[in-house]
């Protein structure tokens, strides 16, 4: 379960100072698929940052399947991070310099997952996802929807309790987008996997629960089901 | 503390380092340029050492100097491990005569043979060449030929210190080396004319390269104990006899070991500066890392490894190209410097450079160079290690 609790937080800058979160509280089951929304600016990023260890809160806490993240420290959080979650960013997802199965690997090899495990877990993963053929390719060899695939695949390769995933279909069309979110939920009940995830998708929304609705920083809405809080 | 597989950190520096290839080449470029380029210098600073050991040690008086040997100690016994050559001389008084004109000299018994082999002597014979062995002949030097107004082939009357008739000996030749102590009353004369003395004898003993004088002396007074306390009868080593010779190369050694470190300085400020630009266009990507969960130990180690395995190789070849450089220009016939160096004492015989590797020429400036690698990573990682994941991910 992720219990987010009283979380607050504000930056600095040349403009002035900005609320991102003010006081944000509620929870999110194990397995289940939620979707964060709200307009631009209304603190979906900085929310998802604070659930992964990201981004400290200056205020609140943030628990993880009964660990505080932010009560940990620098070293423990990142431990943390790399055993329990998966992030899948909007762009840029993947480290340029490794292929697509080395990504992959990369959070295997974080994990002490190595050798015939490792392979196992690249070879099905890349074959859920379809992207045997690109196996071998580079990052820059890639379409943007097979980006975000081996995004999904590299964020779920080591099992992670939560995958949080910022608006990863945002730069994709429709139909990539719907495959993207589809293989994610599929890969996420594959493995047993909370799902918080920011997006503008009707559809992701629709099939979500809880939906989390962000404005101004505050939980303006919290639909788990149809039970509203 | 734990970096986890340091094998993992490796293989991937290695696999940013190849596939980032423009980059990796264009940075290792400055250090391959700057390690060649200063195993030249070194090497060149070593050859200039070696040019003015050779003119000044080479040229006549031998890397350590005998005086007062016993007639029972032969040439045969000084030579050991590490001496390339020794030459008997025989240092004895007289007085020459030409006309009315009359003048005392110090004469030295040489093996002409021996001489040309050993020393560079021979070049500075201006007219006519050295004493053979079994006539009777004079070489004299440029002034005391002028004092006695003689010149090549001139008769002169000799005597020795203890005899009584005045040989009569030719003149085989003139000569000038350059240097005030051989420049004055000195005259040379073969061996075979002091045959029959029993005077003690001098020796000049020549080493191999790199054989400390030190070392032979030490064997020397090991083998002969005494020597070292009667000062009529020691040996001495040229750094003893040219202190000021000594200095020139220490003082030429530590100012090209400065230049090795500012140079470095320098390089080391551009490879900081190089990789923080590399990583500011790459900050995304470290970023992503840090999402996954990379510690910051794990991050540090990383460029750590990237710079250092950048480096290295780096180091690698200049230090192949600047080993290259150097056996080519030797090969070359060396760098002739003649025109800068024929009024000092010091280049007496030849101004010609042969730039020497040495461990120091070698390897101090990839040494020196990778020691700074090290020390310019260290602004890129804290640059990375003190940003927080969200800010890097909100900046790009």
């Amino acid at each position: 379960m992720i219990q987010v609790d009283g979380v607050t937080k504000t930056f600095r800058s040349g403009r002035g100072t900005v609320r991102a979160l003010r006081d944000a509280t509620f929870s999110v089951d194990a397995v289940q698929f939620a979707a964060v929304i709200g307009k631009s600016g209304s603190g979906k990023s900085t929310l998802l940052n604070c659930l992964g260890g990201l981004e400290p809160p200056d205020s609140g806490t943030v628990r993880c399947f009964g660990t505080s993240l932010y009560s940990l420290n620098h070293h423990e959080r990142s431990r943390f991070q790399r055993r329990h979650i998966g992030f899948i960013f909007q762009r840029g997802n993947l480290l340029s310099y490794l292929t697509v199965a080395e990504n992959i690997g990369f959070p295997l090899s974080l994990n002490n997952i190595t050798g015939n495990d490792q392979t196992r877990r690249i070879d099905e993963l890349l074959d859920r996802t379809g992207l045997l053929a690109a196996a071998r390719a580079l990052p820059h060899e890639l379409s943007g929807g097979e980006t975000q695939r081996v995004a999904v695949a590299r964020a779920i390769a080591h099992h992670p309790k939560i995958l949080l995933a910022d608006e990863p279909t945002a730069n994709l069309d429709t139909a990539t987008g719907r495959q993207v979110v589809r293989l994610m939920q599929d890969m996420g009940q594959t493995d047993q996997c909370t799902i918080i995830m920011v997006t503008h998708d009707l559809e992701v929304v629709e099939a979500a629960a809880p939906i989390i609705y962000l404005r101004d920083g505050r939980i303006h809405d919290y639909n788990n089901g149809g039970a509203r809080v | 503390m734990t970096y986890g597989n340091i094998g993992f950190w490796a293989r991937i520096a290695w696999l940013f380092l190849i596939r980032s290839g423009r980059s990796s080449a264009a940075l290792s470029a400055m250090v391959v340029t700057a390690v060649a380029a200063l195993i030249f210098l070194s090497a060149l600073s070593v050859g200039v050492n070696d040019a003015m050991l050779r003119n000044t040690v080479g040229l006549f008086s031998g890397h350590i100097s005998a005086r007062a040997l016993d007639a029972d100690i032969r040439p045969k016994d000084l030579k050991t491990a590490g001496v390339r050559g020794v030459l008997k001389r025989i240092y004895l008084p007289g007085r020459v005569a030409s006309g009315k004109v009359n003048r005392s000299l110090m004469l030295c018994g040489i093996d002409s043979a021996r001489e040309t082999a050993l020393t560079a002597f021979q070049q500075k014979i201006i007219t006519g060449r050295y004493p053979q062995t079994g006539q009777s002949e004079l070489l004299l030097s440029r002034f005391l030929a002028k004092k006695l107004g003689v010149h090549k082939d001139s008769r002169l009357s000799l005597t020795l210190q203890g005899q009584v008739v005045p040989l009569n000996v030719t003149v085989s030749g003139i000569y000038q080396a350059g240097i005030d102590t051989l420049d004055r009353d000195l005259a040379f004369l073969p061996l075979t004319m002091l045959a029959k003395r029993e005077t003690p004898w001098s020796a000049a003993v020549f080493l191999e390269k790199d054989i400390n004088t030190g070392d032979i002396i030490e064997k020397y007074q090991q083998k002969w104990p005494g020597t070292q306390s009667s000062a009529a009868y020691r040996f001495e080593s040229w750094e003893a006899r040219m202190p000021d010779l000594r200095q020139l190369i220490d003082l030429e050694t530590i100012s090209m070991g400065i230049v090795i470190i500012l140079v470095f300085a320098v390089v080391a400020i551009g490879i900081a500066c190089s990789f923080v630009i590399f990583i500011i266009k790459n900050m995304r990507e470290y970023g992503i890392m840090k999402a996954i969960g990379v510690t910051n130990r794990e991050m540090s180690l990383l460029i750590m490894i990237k710079v250092a395995v950048m480096n290295g190789i780096a180091c690698g070849i200049g230090l192949v190209i600047g080993a290259v450089a150097v056996w080519g220009v030797t090969r070359a016939g060396g760098i002739d410097l003649t025109a800068f160096t024929s009024h000092n004492r010091y280049f007496s015989v030849s101004g010609i450079i042969y730039p020497r590797l040495t461990a120091f020429s070698l390897l101090t400036p990839p040494a020196i160079s990778f020691l700074f690698s090290l020390v310019a990573a260290i602004w890129p990682m804290a640059l990375l290690v003190r940003k927080k994941t969200a800010d890097i991910m909100r900046m790009v």
